[in-house]
C-alpha cells in the first residue's frame, strides 16, 4: 500500500487480467474515498451540483453506442461477442428494452430538461466524440488505439457495476425521481459484476489475440489512466490517478 | 489599418499535470492572450508569456506599459500586408513604438521580448485577415512535416523513466530530459537504457550549474551520446560560458543567454559552436526570432524551435509555421495541447500526434481559429484590461 492508502501497482509482469483489475481497483478506490463523492451521497451537494453531477454523467454516457461500435469494428472477431452485447443492449436491440441514451433523457425529463440543459449535455457529448475523432492520433496503430478505448469503456463498466446504485439513490434522494427515472442505473449497477467481468476476459482476450505484449500494455494502460477519468468525467475533477 | 482598440487577457488555464524544471513548478499556464481590433472591422489574437527569471518582464510591467502604449498604437497607420516586406514593416513600426518603453525599461527587465511577441503577434492575425492571406504565404515552409521532442518534467526518477517509456511507446525519437546537478548522471543512463542507443537525447539544466559543476557533469554524461545540453549556467558574462564550452564536448543549446539578438551576436562572436534556443515569447515575437535563425544559418549553428510551458494554440500555431520555415530547425517543442493544458483556446486540434508529428497549418492567419469563449472562461476575472486606442 502506497502512502496514498491505495494498493500499489506491481511493477513485475503478471497475468493482464490481474493488471487491470489492480488498476479499475485503484481508480474505484481513489473515487470512492474522494471527499467530493462522500459530499455527494451524504446529499452535501447544492442542486447546481447535485445538476452539474447529473449532467457530466448524461455527457459521459450519451454516446456510448457510438463507442462501442468503434470497439466493435477492432476487436478481433472470436474476441467481439460481449463487445456486440454490450452494443445491441446500448442500442435496445431487444424486445423491451430501451436505448439506453433514451433512460438518459428520461432521467433528464423527470429532473426537468430545460434545468439540466439538456442541449447543452447533447453537445458536450457530441464534442467528446468530435474530440477523439479530429484530434490527431497518439498511437501507431488501430489496435493499441483500441486497447486505449477498451480500457477505458471496461473500466467504467467495472466501475459502474460497483457504484451505479449509489449513483442512483443519491438522485434520487436530491431531485425525487422515481424508479422509472433511474433504470439507466439498475441496468448498469450491482446486479451487473458478472457482465464487467466478461468485461475483463474480453480485455485479456484482445490483448492476447493482438499478441500486445507486457510492456506495451502496461504503457498503454499508465498513459490512458494518467489521471482518474471517473473523477474527471463525473465531478469534473483533474485528478492524478499515481496509476 | 489602424488599431482601434486592444485587450489583454491573463489566463489562469489548469494543466492535466503540473510541470517542473529546475527553476519553477507548474500547474497551471499563466498566458496571456493579445486581441487588437481595427478600423477596418478585423481582428487578431496575439499570445506571450512573461518570465521575470527569464526576460525580466512581469504581468505589472505589460499593464503599466500598455496604456500609453495603445495612445500611440492608435496613432499607426500600418500598410496592408506585403507578402514581401509585411513582417519586416510591422516591426518597424512596434521599433519605433516600443522605443519609448525600452529606453525607460527598469534595470530588471533584460528585454521587452514578451510584451513585443503578445503585440506584433496580434497586428499579424489582424493584417493577415484583412489581407486574406496566411502566415505560411510569408515564411513558406521548406518541410511539410514536423516531428516535436518529447519533454520530460523534472520529477522523481521512477517517475521520469515511466513518462519516457510512455513518450517511447507514442512514437517519439528525440527527448529532452531536465536535470539539476551530479546526482542526475545516474538518471540519464538509466533514461539511455530505456530509450535505446538510437534515441536523440538532450538535457536541459535550466541554470542549474556552477561552471565546475556543468564540466564535471558534461564529462560524466558524455559517453551517453547526448545531443546538447541546455542552459546550463545562469545568464552571465558570455566568456564564462565559451570557456565552458571550450571545455566540454555537448554542444551547449542557449537559451536564458539568448533573449535579444546582442545576445546572439555576441554569443557566435565569442563562444565555440552552440545551438540557439529560440522561443518566441522569450525572444520578441516572429521578427526577433526570424534574424536571430539568421544570425545561427550564417554563423552554421543549428537552432531548436523551443517553447514557454503553458503555450496555448496561438503560439503553438506561429512556431508550427516558423519552425517548417526555417532550414537548420534541429528540434522543435511545444504543441502539447490538451497532453498538458485541460482545454486548448483554438476550435481545431493543434497538438502532435504519434511520434510527435504534426502537420502544417495552412488557413488564414496563423491557420486557427480561437475560440474566445474559452478565452474568457479561463481568463483571470481580475485581470482582464481593455484599453481603446486614439485615432
Amino acid at each position: 500500500v502506497d502512502s496514498g492508502g491505495s494498493p500499489k501497482i506491481a511493477s513485475e509482469p503478471m497475468a493482464h487480467r490481474q493488471l487491470f483489475e489492480q488498476w479499475y481497483t485503484r481508480l474505484h478506490q481513489q473515487f470512492a474515498g474522494h471527499e467530493s463523492y462522500r459530499r455527494l451521497l451524504d446529499g452535501d451537494y447544492s442542486r447546481t451540483e447535485a445538476l452539474a453531477f447529473v449532467r457530466n454523467l448524461c455527457r459521459a454516457h450519451l454516446r456510448s453506442p457510438h463507442v462501442l461500435g468503434f470497439l466493435f469494428a477492432v476487436t478481433p472477431p472470436r474476441d467481439a461477442q460481449h463487445v456486440q452485447d454490450n452494443l445491441l443492449e446500448e442500442l435496445g436491440y431487444h424486445e423491451g428494452e430501451t436505448p439506453h441514451p433514451e433512460l438518459l433523457q428520461r432521467l433528464a425529463q423527470a429532473i426537468g430538461l430545460a434545468e439540466l440543459d439538456w442541449t447543452a449535455v447533447e453537445k458536450g457529448a457530441d464534442q467528446i466524440l468530435f474530440n477523439k475523432i479530429e484530434e490527431p492520433l497518439m498511437f501507431g496503430t488501430i489496435k493499441e488505439v483500441g486497447l486505449n478505448v477498451m480500457l477505458e469503456v471496461v473500466g467504467f463498466e467495472w466501475f459502474l457495476a460497483r457504484e451505479s446504485g449509489r449513483f442512483g439513490q443519491a438522485i434520487r434522494r436530491y431531485f425525487g425521481v422515481d424508479d422509472a427515472a433511474l433504470i439507466w442505473f439498475s441496468h448498469h449497477s450491482e446486479v451487473d459484476v458478472a457482465h464487467a467481468e466478461q468485461g475483463l476476459d474480453t480485455l485479456a482476450a484482445y490483448v492476447d489475440s493482438y499478441g500486445l505484449d507486457e510492456s506495451t500494455v502496461r504503457n498503454i494502460g499508465e498513459i490512458t489512466f494518467r489521471e482518474n477519468i471517473y473523477l474527471k468525467r463525473y465531478l469534473d475533477l483533474q485528478v492524478e490517478s499515481g496509476i | 489599418v489602424r488599431v482601434t482598440c486592444l485587450t489583454l487577457w491573463p489566463l489562469h488555464l489548469p494543466f492535466v499535470e503540473q510541470f517542473a524544471h529546475a527553476a519553477k513548478t507548474r500547474r497551471a499556464s499563466d498566458t496571456l492572450i493579445f486581441k487588437v481590433e481595427t478600423n477596418t472591422g478585423f481582428w487578431g489574437y496575439g499570445e506571450t508569456l512573461v518570465r521575470p527569471y527569464v526576460t525580466g518582464e512581469s504581468l505589472a510591467d505589460l499593464t503599466g506599459w500598455l496604456p500609453g502604449l495603445c495612445t500611440a498604437l492608435g496613432r499607426i497607420d500600418f500598410k496592408p500586408l506585403d507578402t514581401a516586406t509585411g513582417l519586416r514593416d510591422l516591426a518597424t513600426a512596434l521599433d519605433q513604438l516600443l522605443q519609448p518603453v525600452d529606453k525607460a525599461r527598469p534595470p530588471q527587465v533584460i528585454a521587452l521580448g514578451g510584451l513585443r511577441c503578445g503585440l506584433e503577434l496580434a497586428i499579424l492575425d489582424a493584417l493577415l485577415h484583412e489581407a486574406g492571406r496566411s502566415l505560411m504565404e510569408l515564411l513558406p515552409p521548406v518541410r511539410r512535416e514536423l516531428s516535436y521532442s518529447a519533454v520530460v518534467s523534472a520529477a522523481d526518477a521512477e517517475k521520469t523513466l515511466k513518462v519516457l517509456r510512455h513518450f517511447k511507446q507514442l512514437g517519439f525519437k528525440q527527448f529532452k530530459l531536465k536535470v539539476a546537478g551530479q546526482s542526475d548522471v545516474a538518471l540519464v543512463e538509466q533514461a539511455r537504457q530505456t530509450l535505446g542507443a538510437a534515441a536523440s537525447l538532450r538535457l536541459d539544466a535550466n541554470c542549474a550549474f556552477t561552471p565546475e559543476s556543468a564540466r564535471v557533469f558534461a564529462e560524466a554524461v558524455q559517453h551517453l551520446n547526448i545531443a546538447a545540453l541546455e542552459q546550463p549556467l545562469p545568464r552571465g558574462d558570455v566568456e564564462v560560458l565559451a570557456k565552458l564550452q571550450a571545455a566540454i564536448s555537448l554542444p551547449i543549446l542557449h537559451d536564458e543567454s539568448l533573449i535579444s539578438l546582442a545576445d546572439g551576436q555576441a554569443l557566435v562572436r565569442c563562444a565555440p559552436p552552440g545551438m540557439f534556443n529560440i522561443r518566441l515569447a522569450k525572444c520578441g515575437g516572429l521578427w526577433a526570432s526570424l534574424q536571430l535563425a539568421q544570425l545561427a544559418q550564417e554563423a552554421g549553428w543549428p537552432v531548436q524551435l523551443g517553447c514557454l510551458v503553458g503555450e496555448t494554440a496561438i503560439l503553438s500555431a506561429v512556431g508550427r509555421v516558423l519552425a517548417a520555415h526555417l532550414p537548420q530547425c534541429s528540434f522543435v517543442e511545444g504543441s502539447f495541447g490538451t497532453l498538458l493544458l485541460q482545454q486548448d483556446i483554438s476550435r481545431q486540434s493543434v497538438r502532435f500526434g504519434f511520434a510527435g508529428r504534426a502537420g502544417l497549418l495552412p488557413g488564414p492567419g496563423f491557420g486557427i481559429e480561437v475560440d474566445e469563449s474559452v478565452v474568457r472562461k479561463y481568463a483571470l476575472a481580475d485581470g482582464v484590461r481593455g484599453w481603446p486606442c486614439s485615432t
